[in-house]
């Protein structure tokens, strides 16, 4: 079976990109994917829901700021999920 | 009887019909879409474009115009500040500190509104290597340009003071240039900065070698490419803050 988590297009691109570096904050991922503040707000929530992300919120000066991080077990779903997907689409 | 199962059938299940079709095709299409992904935006491709946009602000362009364009000024800088009664070596250190200052500021300001992410511990790796090979290419650099001091005053290696003067020192010079600035470029996965290498080392080259002949006219170069490559790194700064969404932090 396929995760649907990180099935879904949005969500498969917010996971792709914080696998490719150590952490990042929610502005980079939005300005990245593309996505509406709400839209990305969404799919973090459900992600973090999964364990697959983890979230930190604190402040930089006055303004807040929200770290976004690939947990290793989200890291573990990606792989799964793109192995099976290559075994299935045989590319 | 068999009719009215039909009729019976599709006027109760039609709507999970519709929802259960629905579901197959969107499943298909996400498939599909997700083969076209995975073929074009696999992750080496994702990582390339996630670390690429460190450099789409322009500010090493604008670094490195600022420090070419300083080259190329140093002469007439020098001979202004002198003129006000200011020590001559403030000019080798105006330029490089400008550079300096002006690229914090551009990533300040970027960072502020493009985000930020800290790098994997593959990328920290390579850019402790690229530190080392900074570190080593400055040493030989140093090293190169004492050697060359030593034979022009005769204190050592005389018979090589002819060729190290002439043509070989700047081609040394030029090929470490580029070799580093396109050493950062592999490890930064910075691809315009492998034109500003070339760029540079053979600017490095022609001014050294137009040093006889032309005299200060040597310094037109480093004007005109330190000018272009400004504009450039000025022109992608503008362009980028033209694209970003204008919001603080979330």
């Amino acid at each position: 079976m396929i995760d649907k988590l990180v099935h879904e297009p949005a969500r498969y691109q917010i996971m792709a990109h914080l696998y490719v570096v150590e952490s990042a904050d929610f502005l980079f991922i939005m300005t990245q994917t593309g996505l509406t503040f709400g839209n990305l707000s969404s799919h973090i929530s459900k992600l973090e829901r999964a364990g697959y992300v983890e979230v930190e919120k604190g402040f930089e000066g006055k303004k807040p700021k929200t770290m976004l991080r690939l947990t290793g077990e989200g890291r573990k779903a990606f792989d799964g999920y793109r192995e099976k997907m290559r075994e299935m689409l045989e590319l | 009887m068999e009719n009215a199962t039909i009729v019976f059938m599709e006027s109760h299940f039609t709507p999970f019909l519709i929802i259960a079709k629905h579901f197959a095709m969107q499943s298909v299409l996400n498939i599909l879409a997700h083969k076209d992904r995975m073929a074009k935006d696999d992750i080496p491709e994702i990582e390339r474009k996630v670390y690429s946009t460190v450099h789409e602000d322009g500010s090493w362009d604008i670094f490195f115009g600022i420090m070419i364009l300083g080259m190329g000024l140093d002469t007439h800088f020098r001979s202004w500040i002198t003129g006000m009664g200011l020590p001559g070596y403030i000019s080798s250190f105006f330029f490089p500190g400008l550079a300096v200052l002006m690229m914090f500021l551009v990533k300040w300001h970027v960072t502020r509104k493009f985000g930020r992410f800290t790098y994997s511990p593959k990328m920290l790796g390579m850019r402790d290597r690229m530190f080392w090979l900074i570190l080593v290419s400055v040493l030989a650099t140093f090293g190169l340009l004492m050697l060359g001091m030593m034979a022009k005053q005769g204190q050592a290696l005389s018979e090589y003071s002819g060729i190290l003067s002439g043509l070989v020192a700047p081609l040394a010079i030029s090929g470490l240039i580029f070799s580093v600035l396109a050493g950062m470029a592999y490890y930064m996965r910075f691809d315009r900065l492998y034109v500003i290498a070339a760029a540079f080392g053979t600017a490095m080259l022609t001014s050294e070698l137009m040093r006889d002949c032309c005299g200060q006219d040597k310094d037109l170069v480093f004007l005109v490419l330190g000018v272009v490559i400004l504009v450039n790194g000025l022109h992608l700064l503008l362009s980028l803050l033209g694209r970003l969404p204008r919001m603080g932090t979330a």
